[in-house]
Protein backbone atom coordinates (compact mmCIF):
# COMPACT_ATOMS: atom_id res chain seq x y z
CA UNK A 1 0.00 0.00 0.00
CA UNK A 2 1.28 3.54 -0.80
CA UNK A 3 2.37 5.60 1.64
CA UNK A 4 -0.53 7.89 3.14
CA UNK A 5 0.08 11.52 4.23
CA UNK A 6 -1.70 12.60 7.36
CA UNK A 7 -4.76 14.21 5.87
CA UNK A 8 -5.31 10.88 3.23
CA UNK A 9 -4.59 8.76 6.57
CA UNK A 10 -7.67 10.58 8.45
CA UNK A 11 -9.92 10.30 5.88
CA UNK A 12 -9.15 6.81 5.27
CA UNK A 13 -9.83 6.32 9.17
CA UNK A 14 -13.21 7.84 8.23
CA UNK A 15 -13.96 5.99 6.12
CA UNK A 16 -13.20 2.79 7.61
CA UNK A 17 -15.57 4.19 10.96
CA UNK A 18 -18.72 4.81 9.17
CA UNK A 19 -17.93 1.47 6.96
CA UNK A 20 -19.79 -0.36 10.73
CA UNK A 21 -17.13 -2.89 10.79
CA UNK A 22 -14.35 -1.44 12.40
CA UNK A 23 -12.39 -3.98 14.06
CA UNK A 24 -10.54 -3.61 17.88
CA UNK A 25 -7.24 -3.47 16.20
CA UNK A 26 -8.45 -0.64 14.11
CA UNK A 27 -10.00 1.08 17.24
CA UNK A 28 -6.69 1.45 19.01
CA UNK A 29 -4.74 1.94 15.84
CA UNK A 30 -6.97 5.11 15.46
CA UNK A 31 -6.27 6.29 19.07
CA UNK A 32 -2.56 5.93 19.16
CA UNK A 33 -2.79 7.44 15.62
CA UNK A 34 -4.82 10.89 17.29
CA UNK A 35 -2.49 10.87 20.00
CA UNK A 36 0.98 10.71 18.02
CA UNK A 37 0.71 14.17 17.03
CA UNK A 38 -1.59 16.92 17.60
CA UNK A 39 -1.40 17.59 13.67
CA UNK A 40 -3.18 13.98 13.47
CA UNK A 41 -6.17 14.87 15.93
CA UNK A 42 -6.99 17.98 13.66
CA UNK A 43 -6.96 16.47 10.47
CA UNK A 44 -9.36 13.24 12.35
CA UNK A 45 -11.51 15.76 13.34
CA UNK A 46 -11.41 18.16 9.73
CA UNK A 47 -12.16 14.97 8.30
CA UNK A 48 -15.26 13.90 10.34
CA UNK A 49 -16.21 17.55 9.34
CA UNK A 50 -16.13 17.17 6.27
CA UNK A 51 -18.37 13.75 6.30
CA UNK A 52 -20.67 15.65 8.41
CA UNK A 53 -21.04 18.40 6.09
CA UNK A 54 -22.03 16.23 3.21
CA UNK A 55 -25.32 15.20 5.23
CA UNK A 56 -26.78 18.64 3.69
CA UNK A 57 -25.85 17.58 0.25
CA UNK A 58 -29.19 16.89 -1.79
CA UNK A 59 -30.42 15.68 -4.86
CA UNK A 60 -33.98 16.83 -5.63
CA UNK A 61 -34.82 14.67 -8.06
CA UNK A 62 -33.88 11.48 -6.57
CA UNK A 63 -36.11 12.96 -3.49
CA UNK A 64 -38.91 13.37 -6.16
CA UNK A 65 -38.51 9.79 -7.89
CA UNK A 66 -38.74 8.08 -4.56
CA UNK A 67 -41.65 9.60 -3.71
CA UNK A 68 -43.22 9.24 -6.64
CA UNK A 69 -41.91 5.92 -7.55
CA UNK A 70 -41.02 3.90 -4.83
CA UNK A 71 -38.34 1.80 -5.72
CA UNK A 72 -37.16 3.08 -8.84
CA UNK A 73 -33.64 3.12 -8.56
CA UNK A 74 -32.31 3.05 -11.89
CA UNK A 75 -33.87 6.33 -12.31
CA UNK A 76 -31.79 7.56 -9.79
CA UNK A 77 -29.13 6.22 -10.68
CA UNK A 78 -29.27 8.06 -14.12
CA UNK A 79 -30.07 11.51 -12.30
CA UNK A 80 -27.01 10.75 -10.07
CA UNK A 81 -24.66 9.93 -12.96
CA UNK A 82 -25.51 13.00 -14.57
CA UNK A 83 -25.57 15.32 -11.16
CA UNK A 84 -24.34 18.71 -11.62
CA UNK A 85 -23.53 21.73 -9.41
CA UNK A 86 -26.81 21.94 -7.32
CA UNK A 87 -27.41 23.98 -4.41
CA UNK A 88 -30.37 22.84 -2.48
CA UNK A 89 -30.22 23.24 0.97
CA UNK A 90 -31.65 21.36 3.82
CA UNK A 91 -31.07 21.17 7.49
CA UNK A 92 -28.82 18.33 8.99
CA UNK A 93 -31.34 15.85 10.29
CA UNK A 94 -31.48 12.49 11.55
CA UNK A 95 -32.02 10.11 8.53
CA UNK A 96 -35.31 8.69 8.44
CA UNK A 97 -35.76 5.81 6.15
CA UNK A 98 -35.83 6.92 2.60
CA UNK A 99 -37.17 4.17 -0.28
CA UNK A 100 -35.33 1.58 0.05
CA UNK A 101 -33.80 0.12 -3.33
CA UNK A 102 -35.00 -3.13 -3.63
CA UNK A 103 -32.88 -4.32 -6.24
CA UNK A 104 -29.93 -2.93 -8.65
CA UNK A 105 -30.82 -2.08 -11.89
CA UNK A 106 -26.55 -1.45 -13.09
CA UNK A 107 -26.11 -3.07 -16.17
CA UNK A 108 -23.03 -5.42 -15.85
CA UNK A 109 -19.75 -4.20 -17.30
CA UNK A 110 -20.26 -5.36 -20.64
CA UNK A 111 -22.61 -3.38 -22.59
CA UNK A 112 -24.50 -4.84 -25.65
CA UNK A 113 -24.41 -3.06 -28.67
CA UNK A 114 -27.64 -1.06 -29.96
CA UNK A 115 -28.15 -4.08 -32.67
CA UNK A 116 -28.36 -6.93 -30.03
CA UNK A 117 -30.74 -4.71 -27.75
CA UNK A 118 -33.52 -4.85 -30.74
CA UNK A 119 -32.70 -8.06 -31.56
CA UNK A 120 -33.67 -8.86 -27.44
CA UNK A 121 -36.17 -6.12 -27.29
CA UNK A 122 -38.95 -8.59 -27.83
CA UNK A 123 -38.23 -10.94 -24.67
CA UNK A 124 -37.48 -8.13 -22.67
CA UNK A 125 -40.92 -8.55 -21.13
CA UNK A 126 -39.52 -11.68 -19.84
CA UNK A 127 -37.80 -9.71 -17.39
CA UNK A 128 -39.77 -11.69 -14.73
CA UNK A 129 -37.26 -10.85 -11.78
CA UNK A 130 -39.26 -9.29 -8.46
CA UNK A 131 -38.76 -9.19 -5.01
CA UNK A 132 -42.24 -8.64 -2.90
CA UNK A 133 -43.17 -8.59 0.88
CA UNK A 134 -45.46 -10.60 3.06
CA UNK A 135 -46.47 -10.50 6.49
CA UNK A 136 -46.95 -14.27 8.19
CA UNK A 137 -50.55 -13.27 10.01
CA UNK A 138 -50.77 -13.11 13.75
CA UNK A 139 -53.29 -15.94 14.75
CA UNK A 140 -52.15 -19.38 14.85
CA UNK A 141 -52.44 -22.27 12.22
CA UNK A 142 -50.23 -23.53 9.64
CA UNK A 143 -49.40 -20.77 6.98
CA UNK A 144 -47.94 -21.89 3.75
CA UNK A 145 -45.77 -19.68 1.54
CA UNK A 146 -44.48 -20.17 -1.98
CA UNK A 147 -43.05 -18.15 -4.70
CA UNK A 148 -43.43 -18.08 -8.64
CA UNK A 149 -40.76 -18.58 -11.02
CA UNK A 150 -39.01 -15.21 -11.04
CA UNK A 151 -39.84 -14.47 -7.56
CA UNK A 152 -37.80 -13.13 -4.06
CA UNK A 153 -40.71 -13.18 -1.51
CA UNK A 154 -39.43 -11.49 1.90
CA UNK A 155 -41.79 -12.53 4.69
CA UNK A 156 -42.16 -11.72 8.16
CA UNK A 157 -42.71 -14.31 10.74
CA UNK A 158 -45.33 -13.39 14.33
CA UNK A 159 -42.12 -14.20 16.04
CA UNK A 160 -39.72 -10.85 14.03
CA UNK A 161 -37.78 -13.67 12.03
CA UNK A 162 -37.55 -12.31 8.42
CA UNK A 163 -37.53 -15.40 5.49
CA UNK A 164 -36.64 -14.96 1.98
CA UNK A 165 -37.82 -17.31 -0.46
CA UNK A 166 -36.17 -17.27 -3.41
CA UNK A 167 -37.59 -18.36 -6.80
CA UNK A 168 -40.29 -21.82 -6.81
CA UNK A 169 -39.87 -22.21 -3.33
CA UNK A 170 -42.64 -23.43 -1.32
CA UNK A 171 -42.63 -24.04 2.63
CA UNK A 172 -44.71 -24.01 5.69
CA UNK A 173 -45.04 -22.10 8.80
CA UNK A 174 -46.11 -23.94 12.42
CA UNK A 175 -46.02 -22.49 15.53
CA UNK A 176 -46.60 -23.29 18.96
CA UNK A 177 -45.90 -22.80 22.32
CA UNK A 178 -42.73 -25.07 22.61
CA UNK A 179 -41.37 -24.66 18.99
CA UNK A 180 -41.20 -22.78 15.76
CA UNK A 181 -41.52 -25.33 13.23
CA UNK A 182 -40.86 -24.68 9.06
CA UNK A 183 -41.27 -27.03 6.57
CA UNK A 184 -39.14 -26.73 3.44
CA UNK A 185 -40.61 -28.58 0.61
CA UNK A 186 -38.52 -27.11 -1.88
CA UNK A 187 -36.68 -24.39 -3.03
CA UNK A 188 -34.10 -21.39 -1.79
CA UNK A 189 -34.44 -19.73 1.88
CA UNK A 190 -32.49 -17.40 4.17
CA UNK A 191 -33.57 -17.66 7.61
CA UNK A 192 -32.69 -14.68 9.79
CA UNK A 193 -34.09 -16.11 12.86
CA UNK A 194 -35.82 -14.14 15.86
CA UNK A 195 -33.94 -15.30 19.38
CA UNK A 196 -36.37 -17.21 21.39
CA UNK A 197 -34.75 -19.53 23.58
CA UNK A 198 -37.85 -21.24 25.13
CA UNK A 199 -39.00 -21.75 21.38
CA UNK A 200 -36.43 -23.25 19.32
CA UNK A 201 -36.58 -22.89 15.26
CA UNK A 202 -36.75 -26.22 13.45
CA UNK A 203 -36.76 -26.55 9.78
CA UNK A 204 -37.66 -29.80 8.61
CA UNK A 205 -36.41 -30.51 4.96
CA UNK A 206 -37.22 -34.06 4.85
CA UNK A 207 -34.01 -35.55 5.08
CA UNK A 208 -32.79 -33.49 7.78
CA UNK A 209 -33.70 -32.01 10.59
CA UNK A 210 -31.97 -27.91 11.36
CA UNK A 211 -32.42 -26.50 14.77
CA UNK A 212 -31.44 -23.02 15.67
CA UNK A 213 -31.88 -20.59 18.34
CA UNK A 214 -31.39 -17.24 16.80
CA UNK A 215 -28.99 -16.65 13.69
CA UNK A 216 -28.68 -15.93 10.11
CA UNK A 217 -28.24 -18.34 7.35
CA UNK A 218 -29.11 -19.86 4.04
CA UNK A 219 -30.90 -23.20 3.05
CA UNK A 220 -30.89 -24.35 -0.88
CA UNK A 221 -32.89 -27.32 -1.87
CA UNK A 222 -33.24 -27.52 -5.43
CA UNK A 223 -34.61 -30.74 -7.11
CA UNK A 224 -31.90 -31.07 -10.01
CA UNK A 225 -28.81 -30.82 -7.40
CA UNK A 226 -29.07 -33.98 -5.18
CA UNK A 227 -27.51 -31.96 -1.87
CA UNK A 228 -28.99 -29.97 0.70
CA UNK A 229 -26.52 -26.88 1.16
CA UNK A 230 -26.66 -24.72 4.29
CA UNK A 231 -24.34 -21.54 4.53
CA UNK A 232 -24.14 -19.93 8.05
CA UNK A 233 -23.94 -16.50 8.13
CA UNK A 234 -24.05 -15.58 11.98
CA UNK A 235 -24.75 -18.06 14.92
CA UNK A 236 -25.18 -21.68 15.04
CA UNK A 237 -26.82 -24.22 13.63
CA UNK A 238 -27.72 -28.21 14.18
CA UNK A 239 -28.37 -30.20 11.83
CA UNK A 240 -29.90 -33.73 12.23
CA UNK A 241 -30.09 -36.89 10.18
CA UNK A 242 -33.44 -38.07 9.73
CA UNK A 243 -33.25 -40.72 6.90
CA UNK A 244 -30.10 -42.40 7.85
CA UNK A 245 -30.99 -44.97 10.36
CA UNK A 246 -28.31 -44.32 13.98
CA UNK A 247 -25.61 -46.95 14.24
CA UNK A 248 -24.43 -48.59 17.25
CA UNK A 249 -21.01 -46.67 16.65
CA UNK A 250 -21.95 -43.35 16.12
CA UNK A 251 -21.79 -40.71 18.79
CA UNK A 252 -22.32 -37.76 16.03
CA UNK A 253 -26.06 -37.65 15.13
CA UNK A 254 -26.34 -33.82 15.36
CA UNK A 255 -23.36 -32.04 13.16
CA UNK A 256 -22.85 -28.27 14.16
CA UNK A 257 -22.51 -25.50 12.11
CA UNK A 258 -20.83 -21.94 12.86
CA UNK A 259 -20.69 -18.86 11.33
CA UNK A 260 -18.94 -18.91 7.99
CA UNK A 261 -19.20 -22.58 7.50
CA UNK A 262 -20.78 -23.89 4.16
CA UNK A 263 -22.51 -27.57 4.35
CA UNK A 264 -23.41 -29.83 1.71
CA UNK A 265 -25.13 -33.15 2.37
CA UNK A 266 -26.26 -35.82 0.69
CA UNK A 267 -28.14 -38.20 1.96
CA UNK A 268 -25.49 -40.54 3.21
CA UNK A 269 -22.46 -38.12 3.12
CA UNK A 270 -21.81 -34.40 4.68
CA UNK A 271 -18.78 -32.11 3.07
CA UNK A 272 -18.64 -28.98 5.70
CA UNK A 273 -15.88 -25.99 4.74
CA UNK A 274 -14.80 -23.73 7.90
CA UNK A 275 -14.64 -20.40 7.82
CA UNK A 276 -15.86 -19.35 4.18
CA UNK A 277 -17.00 -15.74 5.19
CA UNK A 278 -16.92 -14.36 1.39
CA UNK A 279 -18.55 -17.62 -0.03
CA UNK A 280 -21.23 -17.59 3.25
CA UNK A 281 -22.33 -13.76 1.90
CA UNK A 282 -22.36 -14.95 -1.55
CA UNK A 283 -24.52 -17.36 -0.78
CA UNK A 284 -27.16 -14.83 -0.30
CA UNK A 285 -27.10 -12.27 -2.46
CA UNK A 286 -29.83 -13.70 -4.59
CA UNK A 287 -31.76 -11.81 -2.20
CA UNK A 288 -31.17 -8.26 -4.17
CA UNK A 289 -31.67 -10.27 -7.18
CA UNK A 290 -27.39 -9.81 -7.38
CA UNK A 291 -25.55 -13.10 -8.31
CA UNK A 292 -21.54 -13.18 -8.41
CA UNK A 293 -19.63 -15.83 -10.50
CA UNK A 294 -16.15 -16.38 -9.76
CA UNK A 295 -14.78 -18.11 -12.93
CA UNK A 296 -17.42 -20.52 -13.11
CA UNK A 297 -18.84 -22.80 -15.93
CA UNK A 298 -21.44 -21.32 -18.04
CA UNK A 299 -23.10 -24.21 -17.80
CA UNK A 300 -23.76 -23.42 -14.36
CA UNK A 301 -24.14 -20.06 -14.41
CA UNK A 302 -26.97 -20.58 -16.95
CA UNK A 303 -28.70 -23.10 -14.83
CA UNK A 304 -28.44 -20.57 -12.26
CA UNK A 305 -30.36 -18.13 -14.75
CA UNK A 306 -32.66 -20.54 -15.57
CA UNK A 307 -34.36 -20.58 -11.98
CA UNK A 308 -35.87 -17.61 -12.50
CA UNK A 309 -37.01 -17.96 -15.86
CA UNK A 310 -39.83 -19.56 -17.42
CA UNK A 311 -38.51 -18.69 -21.09
CA UNK A 312 -35.13 -21.30 -20.45
CA UNK A 313 -31.90 -20.99 -21.65
CA UNK A 314 -30.34 -24.00 -23.43
CA UNK A 315 -26.55 -24.15 -24.77
CA UNK A 316 -26.24 -26.25 -27.30
CA UNK A 317 -22.39 -26.88 -27.94
CA UNK A 318 -20.71 -28.73 -25.67
CA UNK A 319 -17.88 -27.02 -26.07
CA UNK A 320 -19.86 -23.29 -24.88
CA UNK A 321 -20.72 -25.41 -21.51
CA UNK A 322 -17.06 -25.12 -20.21
CA UNK A 323 -16.37 -21.59 -21.44
CA UNK A 324 -15.29 -19.47 -17.86
CA UNK A 325 -16.79 -16.29 -16.62
CA UNK A 326 -16.60 -14.11 -13.68
CA UNK A 327 -19.19 -11.19 -12.72
CA UNK A 328 -21.99 -9.64 -10.89
CA UNK A 329 -25.31 -10.04 -12.44
CA UNK A 330 -28.34 -8.80 -11.69
CA UNK A 331 -31.61 -10.16 -12.75
CA UNK A 332 -33.68 -7.38 -12.84
CA UNK A 333 -31.87 -6.71 -15.87
CA UNK A 334 -33.53 -9.51 -17.48
CA UNK A 335 -32.65 -10.19 -20.97
CA UNK A 336 -29.57 -7.44 -20.85
CA UNK A 337 -27.51 -10.41 -18.71
CA UNK A 338 -27.98 -12.44 -22.46
CA UNK A 339 -26.38 -9.30 -24.62
CA UNK A 340 -23.80 -8.80 -21.68
CA UNK A 341 -22.98 -12.36 -22.38
CA UNK A 342 -22.75 -12.38 -26.04
CA UNK A 343 -20.49 -8.94 -25.56
CA UNK A 344 -18.06 -11.06 -23.80
CA UNK A 345 -18.18 -14.65 -24.76
CA UNK A 346 -17.18 -15.83 -28.49
CA UNK A 347 -20.88 -17.18 -28.36
CA UNK A 348 -24.22 -16.47 -30.24
CA UNK A 349 -27.54 -15.90 -28.72
CA UNK A 350 -30.37 -16.97 -30.99
CA UNK A 351 -34.28 -16.56 -30.06
CA UNK A 352 -36.42 -19.56 -31.05
CA UNK A 353 -40.13 -19.39 -30.24
CA UNK A 354 -39.92 -20.81 -26.67
CA UNK A 355 -36.71 -21.16 -26.24
CA UNK A 356 -33.41 -19.43 -25.91
CA UNK A 357 -30.02 -21.10 -28.05
CA UNK A 358 -26.38 -20.25 -26.94
CA UNK A 359 -23.64 -21.74 -29.42
CA UNK A 360 -20.70 -21.08 -30.84
CA UNK A 361 -20.09 -17.84 -32.84
CA UNK B 1 -85.16 -4.15 14.99
CA UNK B 2 -83.71 -3.27 18.33
CA UNK B 3 -81.23 -6.30 18.46
CA UNK B 4 -80.21 -5.16 14.94
CA UNK B 5 -78.83 -2.17 16.40
CA UNK B 6 -77.05 -3.64 19.72
CA UNK B 7 -75.41 -6.23 17.27
CA UNK B 8 -74.01 -3.00 14.98
CA UNK B 9 -72.89 -1.84 18.33
CA UNK B 10 -71.16 -5.00 19.34
CA UNK B 11 -69.92 -4.96 15.61
CA UNK B 12 -68.38 -1.94 16.17
CA UNK B 13 -66.93 -1.90 19.40
CA UNK B 14 -65.33 -4.82 17.91
CA UNK B 15 -63.71 -3.66 14.97
CA UNK B 16 -62.35 -0.62 17.22
CA UNK B 17 -61.02 -3.13 19.57
CA UNK B 18 -59.22 -5.10 16.49
CA UNK B 19 -57.96 -2.11 15.54
CA UNK B 20 -56.15 -1.61 18.64
CA UNK B 21 -55.41 -5.16 19.25
CA UNK B 22 -53.72 -4.57 15.59
CA UNK B 23 -51.85 -1.45 16.73
CA UNK B 24 -50.37 -3.35 19.79
CA UNK B 25 -49.24 -6.03 18.04
CA UNK B 26 -47.57 -3.59 15.13
CA UNK B 27 -45.30 -1.96 17.66
CA UNK B 28 -45.07 -4.93 19.79
CA UNK B 29 -43.35 -6.81 16.44
CA UNK B 30 -41.61 -3.23 15.92
CA UNK B 31 -39.93 -2.89 19.86
CA UNK B 32 -38.93 -6.63 19.50
CA UNK B 33 -37.21 -5.76 16.12
CA UNK B 34 -35.61 -2.57 17.30
CA UNK B 35 -34.10 -4.95 20.66
CA UNK B 36 -32.98 -7.51 17.88
CA UNK B 37 -30.88 -4.90 15.96
CA UNK B 38 -29.36 -3.33 19.21
CA UNK B 39 -28.69 -6.89 20.45
CA UNK B 40 -26.53 -7.45 17.25
CA UNK B 41 -25.17 -4.77 16.54
CA UNK B 42 -24.39 -3.84 20.30
CA UNK B 43 -20.63 -4.47 19.90
CA UNK B 44 -20.32 -1.98 16.36
CA UNK B 45 -22.50 0.53 17.80
CA UNK B 46 -20.54 1.25 20.89
CA UNK B 47 -17.07 0.94 18.74
CA UNK B 48 -18.04 3.73 16.75
CA UNK B 49 -19.51 5.38 20.00
CA UNK B 50 -16.39 5.73 21.30
CA UNK B 51 -14.35 6.12 18.79
CA UNK B 52 -16.44 9.06 16.92
CA UNK B 53 -16.39 11.00 20.48
CA UNK B 54 -13.39 10.52 22.20
CA UNK B 55 -15.04 8.17 25.50
CA UNK B 56 -16.00 11.16 27.33
CA UNK B 57 -19.43 9.89 26.27
CA UNK B 58 -21.74 7.35 28.39
CA UNK B 59 -22.11 4.82 25.75
CA UNK B 60 -25.30 3.43 27.52
CA UNK B 61 -26.86 6.98 27.38
CA UNK B 62 -26.24 7.16 23.53
CA UNK B 63 -27.65 3.48 23.23
CA UNK B 64 -30.63 4.39 24.92
CA UNK B 65 -31.04 7.49 22.50
CA UNK B 66 -30.65 5.27 19.36
CA UNK B 67 -33.61 3.35 21.12
CA UNK B 68 -36.08 6.13 21.61
CA UNK B 69 -35.07 7.11 17.90
CA UNK B 70 -35.91 4.00 16.21
CA UNK B 71 -38.71 3.70 18.19
CA UNK B 72 -40.26 6.62 16.97
CA UNK B 73 -39.90 5.95 13.41
CA UNK B 74 -42.93 4.57 11.93
CA UNK B 75 -43.47 1.32 10.68
CA UNK B 76 -39.87 0.18 11.00
CA UNK B 77 -40.31 -3.44 9.79
CA UNK B 78 -41.07 -3.04 6.83
CA UNK B 79 -38.89 0.08 5.96
CA UNK B 80 -36.27 -2.53 6.69
CA UNK B 81 -37.69 -5.39 5.62
CA UNK B 82 -35.48 -6.98 3.00
CA UNK B 83 -32.37 -4.92 4.42
CA UNK B 84 -31.84 -6.50 7.61
CA UNK B 85 -28.07 -7.32 7.25
CA UNK B 86 -27.28 -3.80 6.21
CA UNK B 87 -29.05 -2.61 8.95
CA UNK B 88 -25.90 -1.37 10.61
CA UNK B 89 -24.83 1.24 8.55
CA UNK B 90 -28.72 2.64 9.52
CA UNK B 91 -28.10 2.40 13.28
CA UNK B 92 -24.85 4.05 12.58
CA UNK B 93 -26.08 6.86 11.10
CA UNK B 94 -29.21 7.66 13.63
CA UNK B 95 -26.26 7.19 16.34
CA UNK B 96 -23.70 9.66 14.28
CA UNK B 97 -26.28 12.34 14.45
CA UNK B 98 -26.92 11.98 18.10
CA UNK B 99 -23.61 13.03 18.42
CA UNK B 100 -23.35 15.67 16.37
CA UNK B 101 -26.71 17.10 17.80
CA UNK B 102 -24.77 16.57 21.68
CA UNK B 103 -21.67 18.00 20.46
CA UNK B 104 -23.59 21.54 19.15
CA UNK B 105 -26.01 21.30 22.76
CA UNK B 106 -22.51 21.28 24.51
CA UNK B 107 -20.71 24.14 22.16
CA UNK B 108 -23.42 26.20 23.36
CA UNK B 109 -23.19 25.61 26.87
CA UNK B 110 -19.79 26.21 27.05
CA UNK B 111 -20.55 29.33 25.10
CA UNK B 112 -22.89 30.05 27.43
CA UNK B 113 -20.54 29.41 30.98
CA UNK B 114 -17.42 31.35 29.29
CA UNK B 115 -18.93 34.16 28.31
CA UNK B 116 -22.31 34.69 30.19
CA UNK B 117 -25.70 35.33 28.58
CA UNK B 118 -24.75 38.20 26.35
CA UNK B 119 -22.58 35.91 24.36
CA UNK B 120 -25.05 33.27 24.25
CA UNK B 121 -27.62 36.29 22.73
CA UNK B 122 -25.64 36.93 20.38
CA UNK B 123 -24.66 33.84 19.10
CA UNK B 124 -28.26 32.84 18.76
CA UNK B 125 -28.81 36.24 17.02
CA UNK B 126 -26.91 35.75 14.08
CA UNK B 127 -28.62 36.40 11.25
CA UNK B 128 -30.18 33.42 9.55
CA UNK B 129 -29.92 34.09 6.13
CA UNK B 130 -26.01 34.78 7.14
CA UNK B 131 -25.59 31.27 8.13
CA UNK B 132 -28.12 29.77 5.30
CA UNK B 133 -25.86 31.56 2.63
CA UNK B 134 -22.58 30.75 4.19
CA UNK B 135 -23.61 27.33 4.21
CA UNK B 136 -24.72 27.28 0.74
CA UNK B 137 -21.45 28.62 -0.16
CA UNK B 138 -19.39 25.67 0.85
CA UNK B 139 -22.21 23.30 -0.63
CA UNK B 140 -21.33 24.91 -4.03
CA UNK B 141 -17.82 24.36 -3.22
CA UNK B 142 -18.42 20.86 -1.99
CA UNK B 143 -20.29 20.38 -5.12
CA UNK B 144 -17.68 21.68 -7.43
CA UNK B 145 -15.19 19.50 -5.70
CA UNK B 146 -17.27 16.55 -6.20
CA UNK B 147 -16.86 17.45 -10.29
CA UNK B 148 -13.20 16.81 -10.06
CA UNK B 149 -12.95 13.10 -9.21
CA UNK B 150 -14.23 10.00 -11.32
CA UNK B 151 -18.10 9.61 -11.97
CA UNK B 152 -18.11 5.93 -10.13
CA UNK B 153 -16.04 7.69 -7.23
CA UNK B 154 -18.46 10.17 -7.40
CA UNK B 155 -21.71 7.62 -7.44
CA UNK B 156 -20.02 5.54 -4.75
CA UNK B 157 -20.11 8.54 -2.51
CA UNK B 158 -23.59 9.84 -3.07
CA UNK B 159 -25.11 6.70 -2.96
CA UNK B 160 -23.62 6.20 0.86
CA UNK B 161 -24.06 9.51 1.93
CA UNK B 162 -27.64 10.74 0.25
CA UNK B 163 -29.28 7.09 0.05
CA UNK B 164 -27.51 5.98 3.09
CA UNK B 165 -26.84 2.76 1.48
CA UNK B 166 -24.07 0.40 3.24
CA UNK B 167 -20.87 -0.03 1.32
CA UNK B 168 -21.66 -3.62 0.98
CA UNK B 169 -24.95 -2.32 -1.11
CA UNK B 170 -23.01 -0.23 -3.24
CA UNK B 171 -20.30 -2.49 -3.82
CA UNK B 172 -23.76 -5.01 -4.83
CA UNK B 173 -24.85 -2.19 -7.08
CA UNK B 174 -21.96 -0.95 -8.71
CA UNK B 175 -20.58 -4.53 -9.12
CA UNK B 176 -17.10 -3.86 -7.86
CA UNK B 177 -15.19 -4.54 -4.37
CA UNK B 178 -16.73 -3.40 -0.74
CA UNK B 179 -12.86 -2.44 -0.42
CA UNK B 180 -12.95 -0.84 -4.09
CA UNK B 181 -16.28 1.62 -2.54
CA UNK B 182 -13.95 2.74 0.53
CA UNK B 183 -11.58 3.42 -1.68
CA UNK B 184 -13.96 5.61 -3.80
CA UNK B 185 -15.54 6.93 -0.62
CA UNK B 186 -11.99 8.18 0.48
CA UNK B 187 -11.32 10.02 -2.56
CA UNK B 188 -14.69 11.83 -2.90
CA UNK B 189 -14.09 12.66 1.20
CA UNK B 190 -10.48 13.81 0.21
CA UNK B 191 -11.49 16.35 -2.31
CA UNK B 192 -14.27 17.33 -0.02
CA UNK B 193 -11.72 18.08 2.73
CA UNK B 194 -9.31 19.94 0.43
CA UNK B 195 -11.76 22.28 -1.12
CA UNK B 196 -12.90 23.78 2.43
CA UNK B 197 -10.68 24.89 4.91
CA UNK B 198 -11.54 23.65 8.16
CA UNK B 199 -12.65 27.29 9.80
CA UNK B 200 -15.36 27.51 7.24
CA UNK B 201 -16.32 23.88 8.44
CA UNK B 202 -15.99 24.77 12.38
CA UNK B 203 -18.28 28.16 11.87
CA UNK B 204 -20.62 25.55 10.57
CA UNK B 205 -20.72 23.08 13.16
CA UNK B 206 -21.22 26.11 16.03
CA UNK B 207 -24.28 27.20 14.01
Amino acid sequence: MAKLNIREQAIAYVTRLYSGELTAREESQIRRWREEQPEHELEWQAALQAYDFTAMLYHPHHKKTTKAAGHDWLTWLATAASVSAVGLLVLLQSITPTAIPQSGHVPVAAVATEQMQTALQKTLQDNEFRITERQQPLTSGVWHFETAVGEVSNILLADGSTLSLNTQSALSVAFSAGQRLVTLSRGEVFFDVAKDANRPFIIDTGERQIKVIGTKFNVRKLPHETLLKIAVLEGKVAVKNLVKPLQATEVEAVQALLAGDIAAFSEQNEVIQQNQPQQVSQAQTWRQGIMRFDNESLDNVVQEFNRYRTRKITIIDEQVKNYRISGVFHLADGEAILSALEATLPIRVAVVAEQINISNR
Amino acid sequence: MAAYIVRRVKLEKMLVLENVLNRQREKQTSHKLIERLLAEHDFALRRFIRVRMNSSVDCDDVMQEVYMRLSQIEDLPAKLAGRLDTARNYLIQIASNLLIDRARRAQVRCADQHQGEYALNELIAIDEPDRQLHNKRLLHQVECALQQIRQEQRQAFLMHRIDGLSYREISDNLGVSVSTVEKHISAALLVIRNSVDTAALGSNQHG
